[in-house]
């Protein structure tokens, strides 16, 4: 009686909003896959965040909790969370800067700029960011 | 509701934000240093208490750190309506807001009173 619709597998509308029953529809296609790991990556950016205000809470406290501190996060279980963070982190560069053309086309005289010029003035001014910060956070070292 | 463009354009500062600065402080934090890629002095008591010194430093972290919270808090509360959970976004929306607000006030709190 009840035909399941099968909506999921029509792939010919790139925005059509997908219509299932399955809670894991988005392991049905790679498009879906991508959405929903950068929707979850968003735990790996609230956890390391919490975690640094702990390092900064812990710094206050003082030089040897501090060290403690340093020595906890040196266990195999932290650094592999943190280097899945990192690569979360950096997909989500990488897929924001690929999205800012796209919601922001810039015009210059009337003509429209590339999206990937565009594209890549973010990730130079990404990289440029990131020696900036590395800059200062090294001067202090 | 008024307040969804703006809720949505604070959503998407703080995705740039997230974008520009997220990874090079994780690495420089959390990953080079612990892999021993990188002098471990990076991430000493002498260089955070040296950089927390600086105002500069305090504004930059309590500005971006709610920001991307923010980001962070507000993606996450489409997540259990995306995987069909009979939640509404009212409910997990208004879990967000208190998360955001222990956390902001949290960051204030321990930015301020660094050494």
């Amino acid at each position: 009686m009840s035909s399941q619709p099968d909506k999921i597998t029509d792939h010919s509308s790139r925005y059509r909003v997908p219509v299932t029953d399955s809670r894991l529809w988005w392991l049905k296609n790679r498009r879906y896959l991508s959405f929903m790991l950068r929707e979850l990556s968003v735990l790996g950016v609230a956890i390391f965040l919490v975690v640094y205000l702990v390092q900064f809470a812990v710094l206050t406290s003082g030089q040897e909790n501090y060290n403690q501190f340093l020595n906890f996060m040196k266990n195999p279980f932290w650094i592999a969370a943190n280097v899945i963070f990192l690569a979360f982190a950096v997909l989500h560069s990488i897929t924001w800067f690929n999205l800012v053309p796209v919601v922001t086309p810039v015009k210059i005289k009337g003509k429209e700029i590339s999206r990937f010029i565009l594209w890549g003035m973010g990730l130079i001014f990404w990289a440029g960011v990131s020696v900036i910060i590395a800059g200062i956070i090294m001067t202090f070292s | 509701m008024k307040l969804e463009p703006l809720l949505w354009g604070i959503f998407s500062a703080g995705g740039t934000i997230a974008a520009f600065v997220l990874p090079i402080h994780i690495f420089l934090n959390n990953v080079a240093p612990q892999l021993g890629w990188i002098s471990a002095d990076v991430v000493s008591y002498n260089t955070m208490a040296n950089l927390l010194s600086h105002q500069l430093v305090k504004i930059y972290i309590i500005c971006t750190f709610i920001m991307m919270f923010y980001y962070a808090v507000h993606r996450f509360s489409f997540v259990p309506q995306e995987l069909l959970f009979n939640i509404s976004h009212k409910t997990t929306a208004r879990v967000g807001q208190v998360l955001l607000s222990i956390f902001a006030v949290a960051t204030l709190i321990i930015v301020i009173a660094a050494p």
